[in-house]
């Protein structure tokens, strides 16, 4: 695995505008953003007011940062902060019965190309045993209480857990063999500007 | 949070399956903001989950679900009462689907990898809307329960033209009336179906709910 590393000089490319480095800095954080908020936010559009909001936080304070290895640490904290206003500004703004609609799952994924995401999930359903991808298939369910899939199925969490990892296996197997080559976390994530051409 | 590194502990898994509490996920957050490599496990785990969602819920505008309770849905099934269904539905694969007419007036089958995810909304109305599947097409239903519906009620799925059940025989008793439920019939030959709520009176049986649905060749 490849590892990516921020420093003092990531920073500075950072503060001073570079743009590279600022679409690194987007596309290696939007969906470590995005994962932290769809746990705590209801919908597609409060994820996307809170991420917007700790990316411009991030970038106006970035001379606070006093370590460049501690960027992640930071963009995190500040997320934390960001999430804890908007509580604040939400539970003023909305009574307690008037709870936020719940996103569709369409909403959610509304931000992201996911046409290949979904064609490699439909291989990885397809190599899976018809029983496995049906619990998959339920997994992916919103709606659908892990306990649930597992009564119906038979089965205990310990072994959705271990199927999910298998399909997360076989999906990365996949990202793979789909750009003919080792992916690496640059490539994930955007190529780390840092790095000689 | 250096087991987030050791793949036995599969954090990113469990933190996806909501089975860390508060404290630990946000431990893992405060970890993987800082670690590519289980940055990559996230991203990765996430990818997933986005392209699943996009493989059952296939439609661009789907029916919108009903908003869950703030606690963790019910289940309105047992295994135990699955058990017959399941049980039913791998012998009619292995043994043929037995429910399926002779080769001579079987229709083609449509290779469709993915099942459709419809959900029901059962009222009084015998029939509210049609739904149509394709022969061959694997079906798969999120059944919302009618307010009407009491524990103890039971659910089929009835091919309206013979009367029978599908599977088999198989009948399933209501234990709770929150949250939906699915049901996953496999493909069925071409057709006219309804997903019935009935409830039981000595031999009487009376009509609570249901939704009707069609197989087309």
């Amino acid at each position: 695995m490849d590892l990516f590393s921020f420093d003092d000089d990531y920073v500075r490319r950072l503060r001073d505008g570079d743009r590279e480095t600022a679409a690194h800095f987007y596309s290696y954080f939007r969906d470590l953003l995005y994962a932290k908020l769809r746990r705590r936010l209801r919908s597609m559009h409060a994820i996307e007011e809170v991420r917007q909001e700790v990316f411009l936080r991030t970038l106006e304070r970035l001379g606070q940062i006093v370590d460049g290895r501690k960027l992640g640490a930071f963009v995190n904290s500040t997320c934390n902060h960001v999430l804890m206003e908007y509580y604040r500004q939400e539970s003023r703004a909305v009574s307690l019965d008037e709870q936020p609609e719940k996103a569709g799952t369409t909403d959610l994924e509304a931000g992201y190309d996911s046409a290949h995401n979904t064609a490699r999930v439909r291989a990885v359903l397809d190599a899976m045993g018809d029983r496995d991808a049906a619990i998959l298939r339920a997994l992916f369910i919103d709606d659908v209480h892990k306990d649930e899939i597992c009564e119906r199925y038979g089965i205990d969490r310990e072994y959705l857990r271990v199927l999910l990892h298998r399909a997360k296996g076989k999906f990365r197997a996949a990202f793979l063999r789909r750009n003919s080559g080792r992916r690496t976390i640059f490539e994930t994530f955007g190529r780390d500007p840092s790095l000689p051409k | 949070m250096e087991q987030a590194h050791d793949p036995d502990q599969q954090i990113a898994e469990r933190y996806f399956l909501g089975e860390l509490d508060d404290a630990q996920a946000e431990a893992f957050e405060a970890h993987y903001f800082e670690c590519s490599t289980c940055a990559q496990s996230v991203v990765e785990t996430q990818m997933l989950f986005d392209g699943g969602r996009q493989v059952v819920h296939p439609d661009p505008k789907p029916v919108p679900l009903p908003v869950p309770a703030p606690t963790p849905l019910p289940l309105p099934w047992t295994w135990q009462q699955w058990a017959p269904l399941a049980a039913a539905a791998m012998l009619a694969v292995v043994v043929g689907l037995q429910i399926i007419p002779p080769p001579s007036q079987q229709q083609p089958v449509v290779h469709n990898p993915e099942p459709r995810r419809v959900e029901f909304s059962l009222n009084r109305a015998e029939v509210t809307k049609g739904l149509t599947f394709a022969s061959g097409e694997p079906i798969f239903l999120l059944v919302t329960v009618p307010q009407e519906a009491s524990v103890g009620d039971e659910a089929v799925i009835r091919n309206t033209e013979t009367q029978e059940l599908i599977p088999p025989a198989t009948r399933l008793t209501l234990e709770k009336t929150e949250g939906p439920f699915f049901l996953q019939p496999d493909a069925l030959p071409a057709g006219r179906y309804e997903v019935v709520i009935e409830r039981a009176d000595g031999n009487r049986r009376t009509r609570i709910a249901t939704q009707s649905f069609e197989v087309r060749r």
